[in-house]
């Protein structure tokens, strides 16, 4: 278990790149175009006639789809967004709205809690407030909700979502965003490619994520891919090293937590950090025994004698078989706190007292 | 780039996938494209400096008149045309707020494009770049229109250029004249602070040069490269002395820097440009300088820079016309003062 444990947590080391990135016109007539783009296609356009018909969906989706793609800027960052119901609801990325989930040597994690203010900034450039909802750090999933009603009669622009399931590789696709952080003056910024054989990519496609050419960049994240539908079936979350590699979190995985997201909740995160800290860093899975990747060489749990390699197994007259467990145990705590610790090294069973330190010394 | 907007990059170097084919440069894309770009092919040449390929150009006129990227030219240079055939080329005049290069071959009768306008190009519409092969280079869409760069991306700088590794601040004497760049900040790692300089060091001379202040110093080193030395003049506590320096590249990279360098190489001079048309072609900085067409075969400006991982950006035709009389002429325009 332990080598598994610790090429998760080396892979867990993908932070999302940060992307941290209708008026419905009239579909039926692509006028002057004689050849129509079957939006399901995967094959290139072969001649000038299927250039131009390709040219004209692609056209549509960006006219149909730019007045519900928005950026998002809070406190520590900016990124993207589309806004899905005319009530305002709008999809982004996790570590958009909850910043990266850090598996810091102070703490474990940092926390993140909904109803924060944050700004949705229009295609023309129009700033309105909106707060956070909930989010989902496995999947880099998060929702906001617009808190002014929208200019339609008091509704949103907004964009369905379409089922991601149903994407085949070479699929044509959309993306619009704010690479860079929105920019005074500058619309959603447009890119056209293909969806990715999930088989190239299986680093992000084993984890749920779907992969398309289309290239993104810090200030994306959150932002839609688009289906030549002109509906949303993914959003940014990040990059690899080819220009081939961007990855988005499939609206399926949004539908699963729909209800959840709405509700606020927060999945695969601590929602506050505790302010007593051991100073070392777990694994990943929350639900894995409490095994030590690094000790802060300046912490509290070095003092005690703590060393990487270490499973923590009783806190105080507790045991401990989950990292869940014992940051349950020190929620409770206050720093200058003694706590005793058993920890299996090896064979051995070591009797450890270590001083909480304060969160974030 | 505004530095909040970005967080933690990720660099999956040795988990990377194997490069799957991006669509501006898959041959299977760029097949219909050929005849799209064939006429504005006739106008396009290969840039050589030194031997090596660092640009391509666009013939303007007829009697040996190409228009190219100024700051990709160093070295002896030539130009190769469609045909084959290799001329020695000269540097007319450069203007520096759009990065174009008037040069001249001898050579007559040959092609020039004619330049389209831009403002009404929507987002989505198709784009080629032409290029000294038979085929399109690359391929993209207008990712976004024809728009003025805003700051920081208004700011003229080639982040290929030699570093000091200092922050340099304009030095005023007492009747407010400038006359120095202060040092304010140095780093540790940089040529300067190597060198033996020290911070509130008044830097007056590079190479010979009056510093009269940091924008001075800046636009010297533009034209400097990493790994040059420079000779420098200081003044500290009113004494004067020398120092030699090593510049190197830029030691800080933003987030967006690490970021914007996944996928490729980014032209040295990438932002300050007046106007930009941007696609999502993907494009070497060395094949920068060349038209590009949409479907109609219409030249709507030139390649200017790689300037990102999601964008090229176009010069676009609006800002290349009123320059071509004057760069013709061999009038020059240095970059503008604040």
């Amino acid at each position: 278990m332990t080598a598994r444990r610790i090429s998760k947590y080396a892979a867990g080391f993908l932070f999302g790149m940060a992307l941290l990135a209708g008026s419905s016109p009239n579909w039926a007539a692509d006028p002057k175009v004689e050849t129509k783009w079957d939006t399901r296609r995967t094959a290139h356009p072969e001649d000038l006639d299927e250039l131009r018909a390709l040219e004209a969906r692609v056209k549509a989706v960006v006219d149909k789809c730019s007045p519900a793609t928005v950026a998002i800027t809070i406190g520590f960052g900016a990124g993207s967004g589309v806004i899905v119901s005319e009530d305002g609801l709008v999809l982004t990325a996790a570590h958009v709205i909850a910043g990266e989930p850090k598996f810091d040597l102070k703490g474990g994690g940092t926390g993140y809690e909904p109803n924060k203010e944050c700004t949705i900034i229009l295609q023309d450039g129009k700033k309105v407030k909106a707060k956070t909802l909930g989010i989902n750090d496995k999947m880099d999933s998060g929702m906001v909700k617009i808190l002014e009603k929208g200019p339609n009669d008091g509704k949103w622009p907004f964009i369905p979502l379409a089922k991601s399931a149903e994407l085949k590789p070479g699929q044509w696709v959309v993306s619009l965003g704010h690479p860079g952080g929105p920019k005074t003056g500058r619309a959603p910024v447009a890119r056209l490619g293909q969806m990715e054989a999930p088989d190239k990519h299986r680093l992000h496609t084993a984890g749920g994520f779907i992969v398309s050419n289309c290239t993104l960049v810090g200030g994306d994240s959150g932002g839609p891919l688009y289906d030549l539908d002109g509906k949303v079936i993914g959003i940014h979350s990040r990059i690899g090293l080819s220009l081939a590699t961007n990855v988005h979190v499939p609206t399926d995985k949004f539908v699963i937590d729909w209800d959840k997201l709405v509700a606020g909740e927060v999945i695969g995160r601590q929602p506050k950090p505790p302010t007593a800290v051991v100073g070392v860093v777990f694994a990943e899975d929350e639900n894995d025994d409490a095994y030590v990747v690094e000790v802060d060489e300046d912490g509290p749990a070095a003092k005690a004698g703590l060393k990487p390699g270490d499973t923590i197994t009783k806190f105080n007259t507790e045991v401990i078989k989950s990292v869940k467990k014992f940051r349950d145990m020190i929620k409770d705590k206050k720093p200058g706190d003694t706590v005793k610790l058993a920890v299996r090294r090896g064979t051995e069973i070591l009797a450890l007292s270590v001083t909480l330190g304060k969160r974030g010394a | 780039m505004n530095a909040r907007s970005l967080a933690a990059a990720l660099v999956l170097a040795a988990l990377a996938s194997p490069a799957s084919a991006q669509i501006s440069t898959n041959p299977k894309l760029r097949a219909p494209f050929k005849a799209v770009v064939a006429k504005a092919n006739e106008s396009t040449v290969r840039i050589r400096g030194d031997d090596k390929d660092i640009a391509l150009g666009t013939i303007v006129f007829p009697d040996g008149f190409i228009l190219t990227k100024a700051s990709e030219l160093r070295g002896a240079l030539s130009v190769r045309l469609s045909d084959g055939t290799e001329y020695e080329a000269k540097t007319l005049a450069t203007h520096v707020p759009t990065d174009l290069a008037m040069i001249k071959i001898d050579v007559k009768d040959l092609v020039p494009v004619s330049f389209a306008d831009t403002k009404k190009v929507p987002i989505g519409n198709w784009l080629a770049s032409a290029g000294d092969k038979s085929d399109a280079i690359a391929v993209g869409i207008v990712s976004h229109g024809t728009r003025p760069l805003t700051f920081p991306d208004d700011i003229i700088l080639n982040a290929n250029r030699g570093f000091l590794g200092i922050m340099p601040v304009d030095e005023k004497d007492k009747d407010g004249k400038v006359i120095g760049a202060k040092i304010s900040e140095l780093e540790s790692k940089g040529g300067a602070s190597k060198a033996g300089l020290k911070k509130n060091d008044i830097i007056v001379e590079l190479n010979g040069k009056t510093i009269p202040g940091q924008e001075t110093l800046r636009a010297l080193l533009e034209n400097l490269r990493p790994g040059d030395t420079v000779k420098l003049k200081v003044l500290r506590e009113g004494e004067s002395k020398e120092f030699k320096a090593t510049l190197t590249g830029q030691l800080q990279q933003s987030r967006g820097d690490i970021q914007n360098a996944m996928g490729g190489e980014l032209s040295g001079r990438r932002t300050g440009f007046p106007a930009v048309l941007q696609t999502d072609m993907v494009i070497s900085p060395w094949d920068c300088g060349g038209p590009v067409v949409d479907l109609e075969g219409k030249v709507l400006g030139v390649n200017i820079a790689r300037a990102g991982r999601v964008e090229t950006w176009i010069l676009p035709s609006e800002n290349i016309r009123p320059l071509l009389a004057e760069l013709k002429s061999g009038k020059s325009t240095a970059a503008p003062k604040k």
